[in-house]
């Protein structure tokens, strides 16, 4: 005791070791493994029954269906790793800056800047930050594939079909025929981005939709209809 | 008091943290994980913000592993943990807390019948609960001196204050807990 600040007391010491004796908190199962292999995400990984082809790409499974229509499947786990990495600095090596035909914007609502924009294998990625917060913004042609996607995460914002993991930290849109992806590394994450939109004490999915207008305006998009 | 040394995650298969040389992020991440977490479900009261902070963490740490020098491995990890925390807690702002009021140090008359409260409640998720209606600032010390028995020191190097001033964090936590044991 170095006499600095108040001395300890006799009954600190018993409120201590009452501290003292917390357990230990485990992680879930498989925690520490889905953080290391950046897979925060649940996804839906399911072909649709339809198909009678399909292409898997980086981040999406391609599925062409009796119409010729081709879907995408959003792969969200992939599409967070790619998201993380990105972040970490430890660039994918088929992934490089290039201009795409949608031209991103520099900067987002509320201080989000634009750190990367890439493309790999027909998938644009756009990365906001704002301090140590960022999201990435990944688009690429073709409507969305609903019917793949696991039921309970799909949802209605604001009058726009929508997906939204069960952890909040990635929303799946249709834009203009693209499938825009929103992932961010924790709901905290997308949540702030959340909080850029004005009127952020609405309901989430208010602000999800919110959030859903402000990127694909951005984008260039047009509005929903 | 806590006992000396009492702290989670100490790993025999990184050796010696003042000997080992540098660790890759992911012997920190499957060594530490429970130090980790432990961490943070005592700063976030809940497994879903407390998945979110480790997560948030192990980036941080990924980030910034090249910066660190080996010693003091779980100092360096409380520090980035705390750190996050705190600036989490500032960005959210919703997390219900009973904010201490400012003034010179009480002496709490009286003398607390702990037992007879361990007894009658079910302590870790009680103390848990007291825990979380401490100001941020004060849960950290607490939680820093108490759980995990880092020195003052120590703690003092981590938040980046004087020492009195994590002394009387601590006291003042300390307190806060023993008048809501009491009460």
């Amino acid at each position: 005791m170095t006499g600095i600040g108040p001395a300890e007391e006799p009954w600190e010491a018993e409120i201590g070791d009452l501290l003292a004796g917390l357990p230990q908190v485990a992680p879930p199962a498989g925690f520490i493994d889905q953080a290391l292999d950046h897979r925060p995400l649940r996804a839906g990984r399911t072909m649709v029954g339809l198909a009678i082809a399909s292409v898997v790409a980086v981040g999406a499974v391609l599925v062409t269906g009796a119409a010729g229509r081709t879907t995408v499947t959003p792969q969200i786990d992939e599409l967070a790793q790619r998201h993380t990495t990105v972040q970490a600095g430890v660039l994918a090596p088929s992934t490089a800056e290039v201009d795409y035909r949608i031209d991103t914007p520099v900067d987002m609502p509320d201080g989000f800047e634009r750190t990367r924009n890439l493309e790999a294998e027909e998938v644009l990625q756009a990365v906001y930050a704002r301090g140590d917060t960022a999201v990435s913004v990944f688009v690429q042609d073709g409507p969305v594939g609903w019917n793949a996607l696991a039921e309970d995460g799909l949802t209605t914002i604001d009058g726009r079909r929508a997906w939204v993991d069960e952890a909040r930290r990635a929303v799946v849109v249709e834009a203009s025929g693209s499938t825009v992806v929103i992932v961010g590394l924790s709901s905290s994450e997308v949540g702030e981005v959340l909080a850029t939109v004005p009127e952020a004490d609405r309901t989430i999915g208010d602000r999800v939709g919110e959030l859903v207008e402000a990127v694909t305006g951005q984008l260039g998009f047009p509005g929903r209809s | 008091m806590a006992p000396a040394g009492r702290r989670f995650g100490d790993d025999p298969r990184l050796g010696s943290a003042d000997q080992r040389s540098i660790p890759t992020w992911e012997e920190i991440a499957r060594t530490h994980d429970r130090f980790l977490y432990s961490l943070a479900y005592r700063l976030c009261g809940n497994h879903q913000d407390s998945q979110d902070l480790v997560q948030e963490v192990l980036l941080r740490v990924r980030r910034g592993l090249n910066t660190y020098q080996p010693g003091n491995l779980e100092g360096w990890l409380s520090r980035i943990t705390t750190n996050t925390f705190l600036d989490r807690v500032r960005k959210q702002k919703r997390r219900p807390t009973v904010p201490l009021p400012d003034e010179p140090d009480r002496v709490i008359a009286g003398s607390p019948d702990v037992d007879a409260e361990m007894a009658a409640r079910d302590l870790p998720d009680h103390l848990q609960a007291l825990l979380m209606t401490l100001q941020p600032e004060y849960r950290i010390a607490v939680v820093l001196k108490d759980v995990l028995s880092f020195s003052y020191e120590e703690i003092a190097e981590m938040v980046d204050v004087p020492i009195g001033t994590v002394r009387s964090r601590i006291h003042r936590g300390r307190g806060r807990l023993r008048e809501a044991l009491t009460a």
